[in-house]
């Protein structure tokens, strides 16, 4: 039944994917001009045209070719693995991305497990504590953090920061001495010690939304008759919160996960900016203002295949943790 | 029958207490329950009938609380019977009591089985709690349960969810959970309430036999008076968080005392007696719970209110004749006099 349901489900998302892959690439060419246009033009201006490297160029990227046929050549070499090299840096695709997308999914997986860690416990707490001094400390902090958008949480730690701990740098992931030192425990170690900060600034806002939802979640279950009935059993009130109305509340969170995927490797925009953080999602921007259109086309192209692929992990978590879910809505 | 009664309660109180000031919700409930013996407790809606029962169970939740009273258990025939207000609602010996000896079903059973549990995980639970049995021997106990209560193919059913159940399964499934380590007492709070007629009829008949069978003690808490003329052995009449009235069930129909019972029973439509009961308006309205009536709580709405009499004090409930007691200064001839006078 399941693996039927699967099965079904990845047929629909191929031709799915075929259809974003077009759109995605398509778009990217959508401005006016296009990179060798741009990169001429730099030429003039340093003083000579090198007519030999924009024949090269040329050819390898088919420049010259229509655009479907350009998008076939980016698609084959796609799925077979060959993503093509960047226009700009003339790096692998793969390359950057290998490069980028540790560092990127570290801080993303960390905020999640950082947001759930804390939101779990504490949005319980406050349900439970619920109109108790307890629980307005925690609705307070909460809208605070809710309602500071990241980035500014980001300069207020700096600021905090610099007059309580000078010698501390908040931003970078990675030493100076590790910066370009192939992957190793000891890099591994030192990313461990930078990377506190960055999750603490992205997981923070998240949090206090996750209390919030939670909060009401499980004060909606609390109402209900099957909890009674549960205290009617005998058995203790502590474990029939977390066996009956947690486990219901969290349902949806849990089923959530794979809406978050695409955001694992693509991480956040301005935090990453603001704290220098060599992740994806700046690459990512700068190759899409200079129209580098391989190294564009393959980074936004993953995050949808990872946004199919998330939607169809959504639905079967949902349906393994609630049991009123059929799989096929059968 | 025996002599001693397995639950008694003697001047209940319970309070809550709100951001509005205390509401008092049982305001001293006595009565008392026997071994095959089905007591019923009537009232309008909102008279305390449940929140007295969740105080013999230990089920008040916080800002509640049972302010005042005791409540005595008896476990085992001729044992001394304890105070269940000496131990904490939570603490170890009320949990063992508590849907062991003591047990509940509750009015909605479309909400109150887990929605993504599966039924048997249910009745599992209860008897991990309160039975030293295997996981095999809990098994095959509960597949017990749900065939005694009815439900065919019991192997199979044990691992479907609420979902898959109507109404009355629900309830079935319920009794067959509140049974499961034979109680002395069983609570039953509205338990045919929003099935229909056919299956309320079912539900309760499986009650009596249920009972018959194992000897329990019910405390039957109803709206439907029909319901009481079919099930109840005795009858305690509740008004506004206290007992009114106690009588036996041919009694209560026959000779009520209580001015307030025999408003009660005249606002059924048709006669209880052939079924059809559902209670309609007594004249006057309840008195909101904050508020507080000086002398009888129901003068206000008595056809027999004694000016100077039932406004001045609170009657307590005491024999009228060997069958019934009221609360009412009409059966007490000390006041009575004073009011002639
Ligand atoms: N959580 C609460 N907070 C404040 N007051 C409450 C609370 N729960 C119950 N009460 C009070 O207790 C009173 C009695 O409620 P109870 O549920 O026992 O009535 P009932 O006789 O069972 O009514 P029904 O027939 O509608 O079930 C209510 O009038 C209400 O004022
Ligand atoms: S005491 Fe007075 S007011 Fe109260 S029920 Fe009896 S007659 Fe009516
Ligand atoms: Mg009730």
């Amino acid at each position: 039944m399941m693996l039927r349901y699967i099965f079904q489900r990845l047929m629909i998302a191929i031709p799915t994917l075929l259809a974003i892959s077009f759109v995605v690439f398509f778009l990217i060419q959508l401005p006016p001009g296009s990179f060798l246009d741009a990169k001429i033009a730099a030429m003039e201006l340093e003083g000579g045209v090198d007519m030999a490297e924009i024949e090269t160029l040329k050819n390898t990227y088919h420049f010259d070719r229509p655009m479907i046929v350009q998008y076939y050549y980016w698609i084959t070499g796609f799925v077979t693995g060959d993503m093509g090299k960047s226009f700009e840096t003339d790096v692998e695709v793969t390359r950057t991305l290998a490069e980028l997308v540790p560092v990127t999914a570290a801080i993303s997986l960390f905020t999640i497990f950082f947001t759930w860690s804390l939101a779990i416990p504490f949005g319980i707490t406050a349900a439970v504590k619920r109109n108790t001094p307890l629980d307005y400390l925690l609705t307070f902090v909460g809208l605070t953090a809710m309602a500071t958008p990241a980035f500014i949480i980001a300069l207020i730690f700096q600021v905090v920061m610099q007059s309580i701990w000078p010698q501390f740098d908040p931003t970078g992931l990675i030493s100076r001495e590790y910066a370009n030192a192939p992957w190793s425990l000891a890099k591994f170690a030192d990313l461990l010690k930078h990377l506190w900060v960055p999750v603490f600034i992205l997981g923070v806002g998240g949090t206090a939304g996750m209390i919030r939802i939670l909060r009401a979640n499980v004060i909606d279950e609390l109402k209900k008759q099957y909890v009674l009935c549960a205290r009617a059993r005998g058995m203790h009130p502590v474990k029939v919160i977390l066996k009956y109305p947690v486990r219901v509340a969290i349902n949806p969170l849990v089923s959530g996960i794979g809406s978050i995927l695409p955001s694992i490797i693509s991480g956040s925009m301005i935090i990453s900016i603001v704290l220098g953080l060599p992740t994806l999602g700046p690459r990512v921007l700068q190759a899409l203002m200079s129209q580098d259109t391989y190294l564009a086309a393959s980074c936004v192209f993953i995050q949808c295949v990872l946004a199919v692929v998330g939607i169809l992990i959504s639905d079967l978590l949902l349906a393994v943790v609630d049991p009123r879910i059929k799989f096929g809505g059968k | 029958m025996s002599k001693d009664p397995i639950l008694k309660l003697e001047n209940v109180h319970v309070k809550y207490d709100t951001d509005d000031g205390a509401v008092h919700a049982v305001r001293g409930v006595t009565y008392d329950v026997y071994e095959d013996e089905t007591l019923a407790i009537v009232g309008e809606s909102g008279c305390g009938k449940s929140q007295s029962s969740y105080a013999a169970m230990g089920l008040i939740q916080p800002p509640g609380r049972v302010s005042e009273g005791k409540i005595w258990f008896r476990n085992k025939d001729g044992e001394k019977a304890i105070n269940l207000l000496d131990f904490h609602k939570d603490s170890k010996e009320m949990r063992s009591i508590r849907g062991g000896p003591l047990a509940m079903i509750f009015q909605e059973p479309m909400t109150a089985l887990s929605p993504v549990h599966r039924i048997g995980q249910h009745l599992d639970e209860v008897l991990k709690l309160h039975t030293d049995l295997d996981k095999k021997q809990r098994f095959d106990r509960a597949c017990e349960l749900l065939t005694q209560v009815g439900i065919p193919d019991a192997a199979k059913r044990y691992k479907q969810y609420s979902f898959e159940f109507s109404g009355g399964m629900r309830q079935r499934i319920m009794i067959a959970i509140a049974l499961a380590c034979n109680p002395r007492l069983l609570i039953a709070d509205e338990p045919t309430t929003g099935l229909d007629v056919t299956i309320q009829n079912q539900i309760l008949e499986l009650m009596a036999s249920l009972q018959e069978k194992h000897h329990m003690g019910v405390v039957l808490i109803t709206h439907d008076l029909a319901v009481v003329a079919e099930n109840a052995d005795r009858v305690a009449v509740m008004y506004l968080g206290r007992i009114v009235e106690t009588t036996d069930v041919h009694t209560l129909f026959e000779a009520p005392k209580h001015p307030y019972t025999v408003a009660l029973l005249k606002s059924v439509v048709g006669s209880p007696l052939t079924g059809e009961g559902r209670l309609q308006a007594i004249r006057g309205t309840v008195p909101g719970p904050l508020d507080v009536v000086p002398g009888c709580p129901f003068h206000p709405r008595c056809d027999k209110y004694m000016p100077g009499v039932c406004d001045q004090e609170l009657p307590t409930l005491e024999a009228v004749n060997e069958k019934t007691c009221a609360a009412c200064f009409l059966y007490q001839n000390r006041k009575k006099e004073e009011a002639s006078s």
